[in-house]
């Protein structure tokens, strides 16, 4: 009894600290609304410390998540990797307390689960593992940085913060979701507040660009939606604890009573929003539609001992075992119940995983869809075009890694080529798009699409078997760009925004000379500049070179490609530094050096894109590098 | 072919056969017949002498002259007394098989039994409804010949 | 042998009064408003006998007991079972929120009558969702649409409003009468007039036509007829014309009332009739194997979605514009009767019938709430009729931008807003056909194609928002008065927002009065 009640209050303290980081910022904002309507300073001060706050708290759960890796971890291996600590382990475990109401799992295990709507087995769920965790700490840092920057907005100020700290709640809890109707939601609730950021604070054309903001995010969430309404009608009763379907079956008899015992077991459908269900649903669809239905096995008590590596080494010469479904099911005839339904069909998977793509693509963004991104760019103030590169377009990537990829493995298996190639063309036609812009915001915007291209080449980089290790690589490159990105990039459209403060305008072709009057600012920007080149040494390198060492294994071709387009990335690059900050210019020789404020913005940024560059592995692999290998150790071996 | 019966609460019954209503073939095909006889003898010279003078050949030889507005106005109030006659008249029409139904001697006992009773009170609850109709009617003033 | 020679039979007809006594009560009360009209009577006298007359219809609807139990659904006129009780509720409450809405469309010399017919409709709907017998279901679609003539013409007495009046009557008695000639060939097939007969005969002739598909084509044309009839009420393509028209110069009240009481009592009887939403429901008589009716329907949702979104992203004007914007979601609503009338399974976790009726829900709240926003602003010195004329209303009249807002992201069907609850329902429904149905991969089609005009419902829909937020007032600020349609306005709006976030106990009720119809 006691042991129950304090599981119980340890599966609390999950809830309340995960929840507690996605809403603290929810929390400020209404914080906001009491603070008198004159005290300007004290709002931006409550923004400030919801921000650092919830920085805070992000913080304590990278120790919670290091110390749950940790305490799992082989010594004798370099690695904190264990099947265990892996995120759909945890869910996994949790979803079977939860089904039965009682039962032993990992406490600690930064995993919270609670029914919201039952109706529609839609739960409140969140968790998080390595990948997350890197989105949601870069999440908080932009956002505080974001905040700071903010300082200068004097009109509707209240509103403004009110609406960054909404947006900030928002994207945390995307990243924090397990649960994909949840997931939707919160992917939804950033799209308002950023609608409204652009266009009351926006530049000349905001209303333009706020409105062609909404219309691509809205095209790509309907994809996601309808992605989503797919996944939920598949009847997932197979994969997941059997107690389920016992209570369904118990649910249609209290409906219909004539229904028999038998019948009504038969009958029972359980349909789930959960990701980690969806995945293995996707997987075995993997194997059963690559013929190997086979290696479909029913998962053991955890009790007897028996683990994946056991059970291989028990059917020495037959075929790699992938234990998906349920403990206690009937293989022969989940696999017949699997393959009669329409997720297992190529259209359904080809499909969903179409939906998937553009409905993430749209953020990244991926070429055709980028269309949005420099206009919101251009119009957006400095804080939110910050907070737009640096956290917004992570959503993508993370999506893509997260969703697209698990959910529909055969089908983006299938496709690898053609979304590396995608990742590929992104590359070089932002690279070039980028060296014909006039206007400084402009040309970040699209080094952003060129950027972000590597993320989805590094995760197109499918390969398996003895060669996973090269698509680790690439995956992990993939989520070290992210955040190399969200580095520079914000601190980028910062530097900007510092020189458009002075000169009220952002064409290169009238700036230059920058160097003389400001060398506190051209030297940090210097710096920026150069990481986000992928100079060796600072942040931009490590998940480039990442993920083109992986992409080489995959296609030599794209990789060939994407390494001479960082030719490109320098001439840009250099190009603009070159007309911003070289020369002699009499229009900007009396601009003041940055200001204190402005130091406290950039200072972080630059340390950060040092710290990366020089220590990745210690500051991020050795936490987030487990969750990528137990990613790709699902996907790889299913081909 | 017969189709087969259709099951209804009364049991099964023959179901819908188009050739068992030959005969209104046969009714449209007379009066279809007889109209176009008709129309026909019109134009026959031996039925139809033609002396054309100018009010024989306006559309109606006697009446109103067809040509001019045709919205002519009528006075609001005929519409209200169309209207007020309706609500007596219509009363009168529910309470005649009403009375004949539920007292007369010929009626059916079961259902006086089973619904006479009941039905009175009905019955009084329309006159009051009317009762309210008239009320209403007679206080704005429509009774007032303006 | 006659029916009054049942003892049975007998006794359920006299039963039926204590099934419909709030309803009963809700006719009284008008009558005594039209005695109350008959003397003198002020604005807020009306308002406040009207809401006592729907709090004590509610009150009554709460405490008499609705005794079930030996039921027989095939000679009762009157069904308590079902959806009965939900529709109620849902005319009870629109009924109080007209009652407050009416407040700007009672400025004129009768506000009593005014109430008065409102009651009256409000009755109506609510006997729609319980009536079972075809003469009580038509009775009841009469009693919500002759009180909807007079309201038509009462509060506006201006050209447009006539027109409107004069349009909507001659249309509504043509649909009235295309209705009745399709029931007269239920009649005809079953025998009976009772709708439980009436469907279950159907369903049970229909085994037949796998021998001969053409024994029943006239089961077809009465289910065409009643499409066609009841179509019009609920403003489907192609029998929608009359809506923007009568929208625009109807007065805002009304509108509001035409937008929502129609599209329930239509729904609910095109329901009733293809044998769902009752918990005797005998079988499914136009299944996607026996007829082609689901396919008509099929056809009819599409093309009203995408039309009505199509010609409202047109439109300037303010109430044209939620008229088309009803118009794409009764088709939204179609899909729901679609669904319910395939043949669900037993285990199917989303029946059509309860995502229609929690979409019935949503909808009212966020359509009428947009409408009470609206006749909240417009008054004798201010006219709301353009989209412009919302401009900057975020600056000058905040909290009823922020009802508009939210009623505009419900209808968008933006997350946690009912909007959202609603069409994800109908959408899941949509795509959770069983996979043995014969046109499984239709309904897949229609669901694709329903969130595609989603997305584009969004951009007429932000247009509003970025007119009421970006743009700069052209009047400065007046001062705000509170109006009973502001009250109604914000209690729409939060009533979205907690259907939003929280819907488990709305769709646990919509779940029960929903009851899904077990296959053949």
């Amino acid at each position: 009894m006691l042991d129950l009640m304090l599981s119980s209050t340890d599966r609390e303290l999950d809830l309340i600290q995960l929840s507690a980081l996605a809403f603290l910022p929810a929390v400020f904002a209404l914080v906001l609304l009491l603070v008198p309507s004159g005290w300007k300073t004290a709002m931006r001060w409550t923004a400030v410390f919801g921000t650092a706050l919830t920085l805070t708290v992000g913080l304590c759960t990278l120790v919670d998540y290091h110390t749950l890796l940790d305490s799992r971890s082989d010594r004798t291996t370099r690695s904190l990797y264990h099947p265990a600590t892996r995120l759909d382990e945890r869910a996994d475990a949790q979803l079977a307390v939860s089904a039965t109401g009682v039962g032993s799992y990992l406490s600690d295990d930064l995993v919270a689960r609670r029914p919201w709507i039952p109706r529609f087995d839609v739960d409140y769920a969140l968790g998080v593992d390595g990948i997350s965790l890197v989105l949601v700490l870069l999440t908080a840092v932009v956002c505080l940085l974001a905040v700071i920057a903010s300082w200068t907005i004097e009109t509707n100020l209240r509103t403004y913060l009110i609406l960054l700290l909404t947006l900030e709640s928002g994207v945390l809890g995307a990243f924090l979701s397990l649960d994909l109707f949840l997931f939707y939601v919160f992917y939804e609730v950033m799209l308002l507040p950023m609608y409204f950021l652009i266009g009351l604070w926006g530049g000349g054309n905001r209303k333009y660009a706020a409105i062609k903001f909404v219309i691509y995010t809205l095209l790509g969430s309907v994809g996601l939606l309808a992605a989503i309404i797919a996944l939920y009608s598949v009847n997932v009763r197979d994969f997941v604890p059997q107690d389920l379907v016992k209570q369904r079956a118990a649910d249609l008899k209290r409906k219909d009573p004539a229904l028999t015992d038998a019948k009504a077991l038969q009958l029972a459908e359980v349909h789930t929003f959960d990701f980690v269900t969806l995945g293995k649903v996707g997987r075995a669809v993997m194997l059963a539609l690559n013929h190997q239905e086979d290696r479909i096995q029913v998962a053991r008590k955890k009790e007897q001992g028996t683990n994946e590596a056991d059970l291989r080494r028990d059917r020495q010469g037959t075929p790699e075992p992938v234990l998906l479904l349920a403990e206690g099911v009937d293989r022969e005839a989940a696999i017949a119940r699997l393959k009669g339904q329409s997720v297992c069909t190529p259209t359904f998977q080809y499909v969903v995983f179409a939906l998937l793509f553009v409905g993430f693509a749209v953020k990244v963004p991926i070429v055709p869809l980028h269309h949005w991104l420099p206009d919101a760019h251009v119009e957006a103030p400095t804080p939110i075009s910050m907070i737009l590169a640096g956290v917004l377009l992570k959503l993508g990537g993370y999506g893509l890694l997260r969703f697209a990829f698990p959910l529909c493995p055969w089908a983006a298996h299938q496709l690898a080529w053609w979304v590396g190639l995608i990742g590929v063309v992104g590359i070089v036609y932002g690279a070039l798009v980028a060296m014909g812009q006039r206007d400084f915001k402009r040309l970040l915007a699209y080094s952003s699409v060129s950027h972000m291209g590597y993320v989805v080449l590094g995760l197109a980089s499918w390969s398996g078997g003895a060669d996973a290790r090269y698509w680790e690589w690439a995956v992990n490159g993939a989520l070290f760009q992210m955040l190399a990105h969200g580095v520079t990039a914000s601190a980028l459209f910062f530097v900007v925004g510092v020189v458009y403060d002075r000169a009220h305008h952002r064409d290169l072709t009238r700036f230059g000379g920058l160097k003389e009057p400001m060398p506190v600012y051209s030297g940090m920007s210097a710096i920026l500049f150069f990481a986000s080149m992928g100079l060796p040494g600072l942040c931009g390198f490590v998940g480039e070179f990442n993920v083109v060492l992986g992409a080489w294994k995959f296609n030599w071709g794209l990789a060939v490609c994407a390494i001479l387009a960082t030719v490109l990335t320098a001439a840009y690059l250099l190009w603009a530094w070159q007309r911003v900050y070289l020369g002699v210019n009499p229009a900007t020789a009396a601009f003041p050096d940055v200001s204190a404020r402005e130091v406290a913005v950039l200072l972080p940024f630059v340390l950060l894109s040092i710290a990366l560059g020089v220590f990745p592995s210690f500051l991020v692999y050795q936490w987030a590098e487990p969750s990528v290998a137990g990613w790709v150790s699902q996907l790889a071996p299913l081909q | 072919m017969v189709p087969d019966p259709v099951l209804t609460p009364a049991g099964l019954e023959p179901a819908f056969d188009l050739q068992a209503y030959y005969p209104a073939l046969v009714y449209a095909g007379v009066v279809f017949a007889l109209a176009g006889a008709t129309l026909f003898a019109t134009h026959l010279p031996i039925l139809k002498p033609w002396k054309p003078t100018r009010v024989k050949t306006m559309p109606y030889e006697s009446g109103v002259d067809p040509i001019g507005s045709s919205r002519m106005q009528f006075d609001v109030k005929f519409y209200l007394i169309a209207i007020l006659f309706l609500v007596f008249d219509v009363e009168l029409l529910f309470l005649y098989p009403w009375a004949v139904i539920a007292y007369a001697d010929g009626g059916d006992p079961t259902w006086r039994a089973a619904f006479g009773p009941l039905v009175f009170v009905e019955i009084l609850i329309f006159l009051a409804t009317l009762g309210i109709a008239y009320v209403y009617a007679w206080r704005k003033g429509v009774f007032q010949w303006r | 042998m006659t029916p009054l020679s049942n003892q049975a039979f007998v006794d359920h007809l006299t039963a039926s009064v204590q099934f419909v006594l709030p309803e009963v009560a809700l006719v009284g009360v008008a009558c005594l408003l039209f005695l109350v009209a008959a003397l003198r009577c002020s604005r807020p006298l009306a308002m406040v006998v009207a809401l006592l007359g729907v709090v004590g219809a509610g009150v009554i609807a709460a405490l008499v007991p609705e005794p079930v139990g030996r039921f027989e659904p095939s000679l009762a006129p009157i069904d308590p079972t079902g959806a009965a009780s939900f529709v109620r509720w849902l005319a009870l409450v629109a009924a109080a929120v007209y009652v407050l809405l009416g407040w700007a469309d009672t400025r004129t010399d009768t506000p009593a009558e005014y109430h008065a017919c409102l009651l009256v409709a409000a009755a109506g709907v609510s006997l729609v969702g319980r009536a079972n017998d075809l003469v009580s279901l038509f009775l009841a679609l009469e009693m919500l649409s002759i009180p909807t003539y007079v309201l038509l013409y009462l509060p506006s007495r201006t050209r447009a409003g006539q027109e409107s009046a004069m349009k909507y009557f001659l249309l509504s008695v043509l649909s009235s009468a295309v209705l009745l000639f399709g029931f007269s060939y239920l009649y005809g097939l079953a025998g009976s007039t009772n709708l439980h007969v009436v469907v279950s005969s159907l369903a049970a002739a229909a085994p037949h036509k796998d021998l001969d598909p053409a024994v029943s084509p006239l089961a077809a044309v009465a289910m065409v007829l009643v499409i066609a009839g009841l179509g019009f009420r609920v403003a489907a393509v192609p029998f929608h014309f009359y809506a923007p028209d009568v929208y625009e110069g109807g007065p805002t009240g009304v509108v509001a009332q035409l937008a929502f009481l129609p599209k329930v009592a239509g729904f609910v009887a095109l329901a009733r009739l293809l044998g769902v939403m009752s918990a005797h429901g005998g079988g499914l008589p136009y299944d996607t194997a026996h007829t082609l009716i689901p396919l008509t329907l099929w056809v009819v949702a599409v093309v009203t979605m995408s039309f009505g979104n199509l010609l409202a992203l047109l439109q300037d004007n303010l109430k044209r514009l939620f008229a088309y914007s009803g118009i794409a979601h009764g088709g939204y609503m179609l899909i729901g009767v679609l669904v319910a009338c395939t043949a669900p399974p037993a285990s199917a976790d989303q029946s059509g019938s309860d995502a229609l009726l929690f979409y019935l829900l949503a909808y009212g709240l966020m359509t009428v709430g947009a409408f009470a926003v609206l006749a909240h602003l417009s008054g004798p010195d201010r006219h709301v009729e353009t989209v412009d004329d919302l401009a900057g209303l975020g600056k000058t009249n905040p909290l009823a931008a922020a009802a508009l807002a939210v009623c505009l992201f419900s209808l968008i069907g933006l997350p946690l807003t009912a909007g959202f609850v609603g069409k994800l329902q109908l959408f899941l429904a949509a795509f959770q056909v069983p996979t043995d149905t014969k046109m499984k991969s239709l309904f897949q089609v229609l669901t694709v194609i329903a969130v595609v005009n989603a997305a584009v419902s969004a951009v007429y829909y932000l247009r509003i928002l970025g007119v009421l937020y970006l743009r700069a007032p052209f009047k400065p600020a007046q001062p705000t008065r509170t109006s009973p349609q502001l009250v109604a306005a914000v209690a729409c709006a939060a009533a979205t927002l907690v259907l939003g976030v929280y819907p488990q106990p709305f769709a646990e009720q919509t779940r029960k009065a929903a009851p899904v119809v077990a296959a053949r």
